[in-house]
């Protein structure tokens, strides 16, 4: 089993480099997409360069996913101890209610409450973040089976300890679970974060459609979709890590 | 953790805590919000400003309060649902008198907005109710007891009618004809999305479900689609038939063009791919083999099987396909505007694009509300397509995290 999985972890670095090398590749953008659609005046969004908007996609979503992460985690946890119980039903319903609501409708909703620009994009994309990661956290440590904690505290561990060494360790593959549907939905609303001036792929895509460049629209849509597909399948990978590491 | 029994509390935490969320809004952020024009900034104003209204609001958060500390659970449930639909008309009709009162000697220009404060307290109200509605936690209570809550203050709203003074309500009185017709226009892509998505989905999801080979391809292609963002999946959409439709004036003609309704009926129907073929295929391949082998002793054919026996067993599953997909649609139908549909998306963004809020939520609110609406809806269907002798044993245990994926 060890062979298959190094491999595809390779394969999965050696994209990764091939899309940094795609998105610093300015010519062959240029030419590329200047072959394509000779018509066009410029084929590039003037406004950066894809470097700049690669990072400033990243930084959204890096951000505003290691808070989900940071929060989200603890309070799943939380609401499975004794302390937290009682709060279990309302976090349940208010994550299930939750993940009901468009991503977009709550971004846009941010906006007159939070104000315009980065960190309020960033509290936006970090509440809407929490849903899937409380709701994998809550999962994967009610599915860990009551036999095998209560023989964790049978052998004398603490509260901490069984949490720190049984728990969460078998949890880990369905609390990644979530964390990987949380950072997909992140990626896919930051795109939309270029039509309230935080910057990122959207600019080029949003700023294409508005002006009919197509130059720009492939600019910007071509690595966005390839930045969602690989960040998924790195934390797949990842997901799959964790299952052979308690398996 | 393996605590055996809960101890008994004295009074509802739950419920304290909905109670605290509304005094925090309370006391703490503005009410309304005060501005010369639906556009510039405006100024805070606490309850205050709803005159006597403001006592009636905080005896209710008192008996909110007093809610959560009752006697016995049953009496402690029943004061906290008062005290919730209390709050909301409460705070409705405070909105009212509020938006009167501060713009009586303002310019008709002036706009009265509802303030962070009315929100956090709505979210308390909602806590409050929900901590009430706990102790009889039926399905049918859990999921609309938050659209009874709006239904409650928009009704309160029409009865005390001071709330169209709200900057809200004179957004959608100015863009009435303009607000249905998105409403509509939103309903008709993502139903006809939906509805491509089905017809689609379900015999590919047949066909995974019979053939190993189809399954893999489906299963990886969908779920590639699915993590695409939908920004980038409409322009991806768009660049190509912009180039079909310059190439081919016939189907220019029908509406194949970049920019148009095309790129978005056809990115929603290909997002709702995943959740329909997966749960076509989940559902067809858990169907009880002694029901399938039961058929075939009383002499069905094999469409026989597939139309009686399969697909009544599979159909629940496959509903439930269909409402994630009808939420994660009713959500992405609003970024469908930037391909130039006409959907609810438009006031959305026109409204962030204006920096004016009350725009912003004429769009959003609705958004929302469709999609809860959907939830419920198609839940309610799921459940009156489960075949009477399953309807105990089948609790969905599909994958459900199909709800991920792309703004």
């Amino acid at each position: 089993m060890k062979h298959p999985t190094r491999i595809r972890w390779a394969v999965i670095a050696v994209a990764l480099v091939g899309f940094a090398l795609l998105v610093s590749a300015e010519g062959m953008w240029r030419d590329l997409l200047g072959a394509l659609f000779p018509d066009y005046r410029t084929v590039v969004h003037p406004r950066g360069t894809l470097v700049d908007f690669t990072l400033e996609h990243l930084a959204l979503v890096g951000v505003s996913s290691a808070l989900t992460i940071a929060v989200g985690v603890p309070l799943g946890i939380w609401v499975t101890r004794r302390s937290g119980r009682e709060f279990r039903p309302l976090v349940s319903a208010g994550v299930d209610l939750g993940q009901t609501f468009p991503p977009v409708a709550v971004l846009a909703l941010a906006m007159p409450v939070l104000g315009f620009g980065f960190w309020p994009t960033i509290v936006a994309l970090f509440l809407y973040g929490l849903f899937p990661v409380v709701s994998g956290t809550i999962a994967g440590i009610e599915s860990v089976p009551p036999a095998v904690t209560e023989a964790a505290v049978g052998m004398g561990m603490s509260r901490w300890q069984v949490l720190a060494r049984v728990e969460l360790p078998l949890a880990a593959r369905v609390i990644m679970a979530g964390v990987r549907t949380s950072v997909a939905i992140n990626i896919g609303t930051a795109t939309v974060g270029a039509a309230i001036g935080t910057g990122g792929l959207g600019v080029p895509i949003i700023g294409g459609l508005a002006v009919q460049n197509m130059a720009y629209v492939l600019q910007g849509a071509i690595p966005a979709a390839l930045l969602a597909v690989l960040a998924d399948a790195l934390l797949a990978q990842a997901e799959e890590g964790l299952g052979v590491a308690t398996g | 953790m393996t605590d055996s029994t809960a101890s008994p509390t004295r009074f509802d935490r739950v419920a304290l805590t909905g109670a605290l969320v509304t005094l925090v809004g309370a006391a703490v952020l503005p009410f309304v919000e005060l501005r010369a024009n639906r556009l510039v900034p405006g100024s805070g104003h606490s309850l205050a400003a709803a005159g006597p209204w403001a006592f009636v609001v905080w005896g209710v958060i008192a008996l909110a309060f007093v809610s959560a500390v009752g006697p016995s659970a049953k009496a402690r449930s029943a004061a906290s649902t008062a005290g919730a639909y209390g709050l909301v008309a409460a705070i409705a009709w405070a909105l009212g008198a509020a938006a009167e009162g501060l713009l009586a000697d303002m310019s008709p220009v002036a706009r009265v907005s509802v303030g962070g404060g009315a929100w956090v307290m709505l979210v308390g109200a909602a806590i409050l109710g929900f901590a009430g509605a706990e102790e009889r936690s039926r399905f049918v209570v859990r999921r609309a007891g938050p659209v009874v809550l709006l239904v409650v203050a928009v009704a309160g709203a029409l009865v005390s009618g001071g709330l169209d003074r709200i900057s809200l309500a004179r957004e959608f009185a100015v863009r009435q004809e303009q607000f249905v017709s998105l409403i509509l226009g939103h309903l008709a892509i993502t139903g006809a999305s939906l509805a491509a998505g089905a017809a689609i989905g379900v015999p590919l999801g047949l066909l995974a479900a019979r053939n190993r080979r189809v399954r893999g391809v489906a299963l990886a292609v969908t779920g590639v689609i699915e993590t695409i963002p939908s920004l980038a999946l409409l322009g991806l959409l768009v660049v190509p038939l912009a180039a079909l439709g310059a190439a081919v004036p016939w189907l220019r003609d029908l509406g194949v063009r970049g920019i148009g309704p095309a790129p978005g009926f056809i990115a929603l129907a290909l997002y709702s791919l995943l959740p329909v073929v997966r749960n076509t295929y989940v559902g067809l391949t858990s169907v009880d083999a002694a029901a399938i082998d039961a058929g075939r002793g009383m002499g069905m054919s094999r469409r026989q099987l597939l139309f009686r026996v399969e697909l009544p067993l599979a159909a629940p599953l496959v509903m439930e396909g269909l409402r994630v997909a009808a939420v994660l649609l009713t959500g992405i139908a609003t970024l469908t505007v930037f391909a130039g549909a006409r959907t609810l998306g438009i006031l959305i963004f026109e409204g962030l694009g204006q920096f004016a809020p009350d725009l912003i939520l004429l769009g959003a609110l609705p958004t929302i509300a469709l999609a809860v609406i959907a939830d419920i809806g198609m839940s309610a269907l799921a459940r009156a397509v489960t075949p009477r002798g399953v309807r105990v044993a089948v609790q969905t245990p599909a994958p459900t995290f199909a709800e991920e994926a792309a703004a």
